[in-house]
C-alpha cells in the first residue's frame, strides 16, 4: 500500500503506536518531506502521547472505591463442618482458610462452631462401679490362704459341735450311720455309688475312721461343683465320703458358707488325684503359716509375746482339730541357730495320709 | 473376655456411658439404671464379647437400652421449649457451658447422640453408625444438623447478652 493523502493518519497512527519496522517509517519520512503541511498535524498526534511514566502513578484511593464482595457465610456451613469435624482434603482446607482469613464474618461463623465441640465433663462419673464389677475367680495366694483359714475355721466348729453332740450319745447308743447337713442329707436308701455328688447320706468320719482309713483334707475338684469356689473337704478314703465346705460369694464384700456332703466314689480320680490334696498335717501346717504370717505383731510388746501370739493361733487351730477329729496333733516351735523362733510345725504321729 | 477384663471395663467405660447417658436424658436415676442395664448385658455375654470391641458394644447396649427408656416415657420437648422461652435478657447466661449444654439438649436424642459419641469418644462416622444404627451418610446429616442447630441457639444467646 502506497501512503497517499487518503491515508497518511493511519501511517501516522501506526507510527506512534505500534513502532512500525523501518521501511515504513521511511516512507513516513519521505512523504512529510513532500508535504510539509501535514508536518504540523503530525507533530500534533506525537505530542498527544502520554509519557510512560505517567502509568506508574498509582491512585490511592482503590480500596475505598472498591465494594465488598458479598459472601453468604450459610453457603460455607457445610465447608466449616467439615472443617471442624476434621473431613477436608488438604487442598480444600488451605483454599478454606484463605478465606476465612480473608472475611471476618466467615472466621466468626467458624469460632461459632467451634464452640459447639463438647468436652467430656471428667467432673461427672459412675459412682456406683463397685456394683457392677464381678468378682474374679482367681485370688492371689494371700487371699487364697486367708480364705481357706475362715473356712477352715467354719469347718472345725461345725465339726467340733457335730462331733460333741455325737459323743454325748455314745455311751448309750452306736453312732448313726448318718448326718444331717442342711437337712438335705436323705437316708441310705440308695446305693452309695448310684449317685454322682448328690446330697445324700454320709458315713460320719470319727476317730475310728480316721485311724484305720486315714484322712486327707483336699480342695475339691468336682466337675458338678461347678460353682464352687473355694471349698475344703475331709474326705474318709475308704468310703469316699466327704464333707465340704463351699465358699460361695453373696455380693461384693460377703461370702456365705455353704455345707454339704458329697459321695464321692464315682469321682474318686478327680477327687483324689495327685496333687490335689494335703494331708491334714500339710493342711494345718499351712493354716498355721498363714495365721502365723498374718499374726498382729505388737511392736511395743517384746518379741516373746509376739511369739506367743503365733503360737496361740497356731495351738487354737491344732487344739480345734484334735478335738473334732480325737487326734493327739502337736504344735512344735521351730528355732534358729540363734535360738530365735523361726515358725511352728506340726507333729503328728498318728495321722498319715497317703498318697494313693 | 475374662472376668479380669470385664471390670477394667467397669473402671475405664462406666463414666463415660454414665455421662453419654445422663447428658442425652438429664435424669440421674434413670442414667445410673441404664448404666447398671448396659453392664448387664455385658456381663450375660461376657465369654462371647471380645475385650478389644466391648467398649463398642457397651455405648451400643447404652443407646438402645435409652431410647428404650425414651420410647417409654417419651421425654416432651414441649417443656423445653417452654423454658428456653422463658428466658429473657435480665438473666443472661454467662457460662458458656451452660450455655452449650442448653444447646446439646434441644437437639433431638439422635442428633444428641451422634454428636456425643464423636465429641466425647472420638468415634468415626462408622463407628457410630454401629453403634446407632445409621449409615455413614446419616451419621454425617445429623452431626451437621445438630451443629447448625447448636450454632444458631449459641449465636441468639450470644445477641440476647
Amino acid at each position: 500500500m502506497q501512503i497517499n493523502r487518503n491515508n497518511y493518519e493511519l501511517y501516522m497512527i501506526d507510527y506512534l503506536d505500534a513502532k512500525p519496522n523501518v521501511e515504513l517509517q521511511a516512507e513516513l519520512m519521505l512523504f512529510l518531506a513532500k508535504n510539509p503541511d501535514l508536518q504540523a498535524e503530525f507533530d500534533l498526534l506525537k505530542n498527544s502521547i502520554i509519557a510512560d511514566h505517567v502509568h506508574s502513578i498509582p491512585f490511592e484511593f482503590k480500596q475505598e472505591l472498591k465494594k465488598q464482595e458479598f459472601i453468604q457465610v450459610s453457603q460455607y456451613n457445610e465447608m466449616l463442618v467439615a472443617k471442624l469435624e476434621g473431613d477436608l482434603s488438604r487442598d480444600k482446607l488451605i483454599k478454606l482458610d484463605a478465606e476465612i482469613h480473608n472475611y471476618p464474618e466467615l472466621k466468626q461463623s467458624f469460632e461459632q462452631f467451634q464452640k459447639t465441640k463438647l468436652t467430656a465433663e471428667e467432673t461427672i462419673v459412675f459412682i456406683h462401679k463397685s456394683s457392677l464389677r464381678k468378682r474374679e475367680q482367681i485370688f492371689d495366694l494371700s487371699t487364697k490362704v486367708r480364705m481357706v483359714s475362715s473356712i477352715a475355721a467354719a469347718f472345725l466348729v461345725i465339726l467340733a459341735l457335730w462331733f460333741f453332740q455325737n459323743n454325748r450319745n455314745e455311751s448309750t447308743a452306736s453312732f448313726s450311720n448318718t448326718i444331717r447337713i442342711n437337712n438335705k442329707l436323705k437316708k441310705p436308701s440308695t446305693p452309695a455309688g448310684n449317685s454322682n455328688n448328690q446330697v445324700q447320706t454320709i458315713t460320719p468320719i470319727t476317730m475310728d475312721r480316721i485311724q484305720k482309713h486315714n484322712v486327707i483334707i483336699t480342695n475339691p475338684k468336682v466337675p458338678s461343683l461347678k460353682t464352687l469356689d473355694l471349698a475344703v473337704t475331709i474326705i474318709d478314703k475308704k468310703e469316699m465320703n466327704a464333707l465340704a465346705v463351699k465358699l460361695a460369694p453373696s455380693n461384693d464384700k460377703e461370702f456365705k458358707i455353704i455345707q454339704f456332703a458329697v459321695n464321692l466314689k464315682s469321682n474318686k480320680n478327680n477327687m483324689i488325684a495327685k496333687n490335689n490334696y494335703l494331708s491334714p498335717q500339710q493342711y494345718l501346717q499351712k493354716m498355721i503359716d498363714a495365721n502365723a504370717h498374718n499374726a498382729v505383731v505388737d511392736q511395743n510388746k517384746p518379741a516373746s509375746a509376739n511369739d506367743d501370739n503365733k503360737s496361740n493361733i497356731g495351738l487354737a487351730l491344732v487344739g480345734l482339730f484334735n478335738k473334732v477329729t480325737g487326734s493327739d496333733v502337736k504344735l512344735v516351735r521351730r528355732y534358729g541357730n540363734d535360738g530365735k523362733v523361726t515358725g511352728y510345725s506340726v507333729a503328728a504321729n498318728t495321722l498319715f495320709a497317703n498318697s494313693r | 473376655m475374662t472376668i479380669k477384663e470385664y471390670n477394667t471395663c467397669v473402671d475405664l467405660h462406666s463414666d463415660g456411658v454414665y455421662r453419654f447417658i445422663l447428658k442425652n436424658i438429664r435424669d440421674d436415676d434413670r442414667a445410673k439404671d441404664i448404666v447398671q442395664d448396659t453392664f448387664e448385658k455385658l456381663w450375660l455375654k461376657v465369654s462371647s464379647i471380645d475385650y478389644t470391641t466391648a467398649k463398642s458394644y457397651l455405648y451400643t447396649a447404652a443407646y438402645h437400652t435409652m431410647i428404650d427408656a425414651i420410647r417409654k416415657e417419651k421425654v416432651s420437648s414441649d417443656i423445653e421449649a417452654v423454658e428456653i422461652f422463658s428466658h429473657t435478657p435480665s438473666k443472661p447466661f454467662h457460662d458458656i457451658k451452660k450455655v452449650i449444654d442448653k444447646a446439646l439438649s434441644r437437639l433431638n436424642h439422635i442428633q444428641r447422640s451422634v454428636i456425643m459419641l464423636r465429641d466425647y469418644e472420638g468415634y468415626s462416622y462408622d463407628e457410630i453408625g454401629d453403634i446407632t444404627g445409621l449409615n455413614e451418610s446419616q451419621v454425617k446429616v445429623y452431626i451437621y444438623r445438630a451443629r447448625i442447630a447448636m450454632k444458631e441457639y449459641i449465636v441468639s444467646i450470644d445477641n440476647v447478652v
